[in-house]
This record gives C-alpha cells, sequence and structure tokens, in this order.
C-alpha cells in the first residue's frame, strides 16, 4: 500500500473521527431533527410571502 | 460465454433500480407516515420538503455553517461515507441520481475521454470550493456580528440551491404544485415568485440538469454536484471498491466493462482497483463483463 493512499486514508479516519465525537458531544443529531420537523423556506426561492 | 455476450444479464440494473426506487420513498418517506429521523447520508437531499425523512450531508453542511455553527456532522458523514463506501451512495441511494437514471436510460450515451471527465470533476470541486467560501463568508460574519445574510436575500442559509436541481425540483417546484401556483393564464407568469429571474434560472436548471442526462449520463453530477465532487476526493482511496481480477479479463479484446460504464471510466487503465473520482459503483462494468472479472468488495489494502 503506497504512502499517499494511507496518509489519505490517516487523515480522512483522523477528520472523521474527531467530528464524530464533537458532533456527538454537541449533540448536533437534534438539529437534524430540529431542520426535517419543521418547514424551512431556504429552498423556496421566493415563494409568495402571503402563502 | 458467447451466450453471455449475445444476451447481457440485466440484473444488476434492475436490483440497483429496485434500490433506487426504494430509496427514494424511503427518502420522501413523510408521504406514507415515516417520520423524522436524524439519519444523515451523503446524497443531495432537499430539506425544504415537508415529506423528507432524512438529511443530506451537503444541506446539513450548508444550514449550519450558515447559521455560524460548526458542520462536524456533516464533515464526519461526508469523509467517513467518502472512505468507507466511496461514491456508492451516488449510484445506489441519491434521488435525483435516480430521477438521472431512467432519463439515460431512454437515451444515447455519448462518450468523453478522461481528460474531460476529470476536467468536469475539477468544476464540481470548484463548485463545492466556492459555495463553501460563501457559506464560510457569510457564517462568519454572523458570528462576529456583522452579518451579510440580507445580500443573498432567501438563498443566505443554502446558497447552493440557486444551481441545485434537487432543491429546486423536490422542495420549489413541489410547494408550487402544492400550493396550486402554476400559471393559469399568461398573466400570472409575471406573478408567480418574488423572483421571477431566480424561479426561471431554477426552472432551467432543472431542465438541464435532467434532459443532458440523454446525451451523457450523470451530467449534472458529475460536473456541478458539490458533493458529489467532495466525496470523489475520498473516493478513489475508499475501503468500498471495484476490483478487476487481471487474470480473469480479456483485456484489450473485450472492453464491454468501458462501453458499459455510466462514467466513461477507463477501467481497463487500472491495474486491478478502480480508483477513478467519478465511479459510482453503479457496477454496470460488472454487469458486462463476460468473464465475471469486476466485482465490489470491501478490503483495506
Amino acid at each position: 500500500m503506497s504512502f499517499r493512499k494511507i496518509s489519505i486514508r490517516a487523515l480522512l479516519v483522523i477528520i472523521g473521527v474527531i467530528s464524530l465525537v464533537m458532533a456527538i458531544k454537541y449533540k448536533q443529531w437534534e438539529i437534524v431533527k430540529e431542520i426535517l420537523s419543521k418547514l424551512i423556506e431556504y429552498e423556496n426561492g421566493g415563494l409568495p410571502k402571503a402563502l | 460465454m458467447m451466450q453471455k455476450e449475445n444476451e447481457p444479464s440485466k440484473r444488476i440494473t434492475i436490483i440497483r433500480s429496485i434500490i433506487q426506487f426504494i430509496s427514494f420513498f424511503v427518502i420522501f418517506g413523510g408521504v406514507f407516515g415515516i417520520a423524522a429521523s436524524v439519519i444523515v447520508l451523503p446524497v443531495m437531499i432537499p430539506a425544504g420538503n415537508p415529506y423528507t425523512t432524512v438529511m443530506g450531508a451537503w444541506q446539513l453542511l450548508e444550514i449550519m455553517v450558515t447559521a455560524a455553527i460548526f458542520p462536524y456532522l456533516a464533515i464526519a458523514v461526508i469523509s467517513l461515507g467518502s472512505l468507507i463506501f466511496g461514491r456508492f451512495f451516488c449510484g445506489w441511494v441519491c434521488p435525483f441520481g435516480f430521477i438521472s437514471d431512467l432519463t439515460s436510460y431512454l437515451g444515447r450515451k455519448m462518450r468523453v475521454s478522461n481528460k474531460t471527465n476529470i476536467g468536469l470533476f475539477k468544476i464540481s470541486l470548484f463548485v463545492a470550493a466556492l459555495f463553501l467560501f460563501i457559506d464560510f463568508s457569510i457564517g462568519y460574519n454572523e458570528a462576529i456580528g456583522t452579518s451579510i445574510a440580507s445580500y443573498f436575500g432567501e438563498f443566505s442559509r443554502e446558497p447552493s440551491t440557486i444551481i441545485d436541481p434537487t432543491s429546486s425540483l423536490f422542495s420549489m417546484l413541489f410547494w408550487y404544485i402544492y400550493w396550486r401556483l402554476y400559471p393559469k393564464t399568461f398573466q400570472d407568469l409575471s406573478q408567480l415568485t418574488k423572483y421571477p429571474g431566480v424561479f426561471w434560472f431554477r426552472i432551467f436548471i432543472i431542465i438541464i440538469a435532467i434532459l443532458s442526462n440523454y446525451y451523457l449520463p450523470r451530467f449534472w453530477c458529475r460536473t456541478f454536484c458539490p458533493l458529489g465532487g467532495l466525496m470523489g476526493l475520498g473516493s478513489q482511496y475508499s475501503f468500498l471498491k471495484i476490483y478487476v481480477d487481471p487474470k480473469k479479463c480479456l483485456g484489450e479484446h473485450c472492453r464491454l466493462c468501458e462501453k458499459n460504464c455510466l462514467l466513461n471510466i477507463p477501467i481497463l487503465s487500472f491495474k486491478s482497483d478502480i480508483r477513478h473520482p467519478q465511479c459510482i459503483m453503479c457496477l454496470m462494468c460488472a454487469e458486462a463483463c463476460p468473464t465475471n472479472a469486476i466485482k465490489a468488495k470491501f478490503s483495506l489494502s
């Protein structure tokens, strides 16, 4: 296995695991739940406000 | 062997289509009463659709960054997802990928060279970098109290939605049809939205992104998808990979795998493991192989 492959895999594991631990620490799944359970307008691009 | 060449099996195409179909209805499972979950997948899933049950990693990343929250969860899903599964989710789960594939089955497949293919991948990386720059600029200014969100209007929370056919199709158009806002007369055309120019631009993007698959399969995925660009970086080193057995491969005399590949990947130029940023692991190459030399496998090596 080449050095390049090992180093990139190690980098992705370190970034991924640290991010996962921090996501668990800050309970970021609650943000996901909040986004999916309410009506958000970010993606509707100027839908008339009257609605 | 000759019989298989004359009558190629469509087993993988059928299985993949069934999985894409089921995934599509699970992702929009709110229609069937499935409750919203906390699952985040590395595919483009619109959060603006009220029936969405799972979150797309790119959408979560943008929403969190522009709200000045560090997107740990989105980064974990993208980095670990690309490392473990590569771009498997692009090929087997993504709802817009499913629609793209349905269009490409009807069309004539144009082939592009590997140089062009890599160029298209670099465009998707540029798109990802551009929107990440915008997202972090908005988020940073929110954090230090000099908000620039108003410059982006309704796109300040997810700037990439302006070019994203997934959100335009499943969120914006969904609401226009749900609220019956579609034009009934020509006069209605100018009263559809607060931003008519943006609305028609997004409609144009949807039409181009779907119809282009007729000639070049997965055109939007390989050229403009920001998440595809990010996933492509890690997928070249993923544990799940496509493996070509050099002992079984017929080589230059056959090339059926390359002819059948949706993404025009030069499969025979790889010694055994196919490591290409555009490979979505659709297994069309394995389906076409007359000697069963191509397989998907999990390997740490």
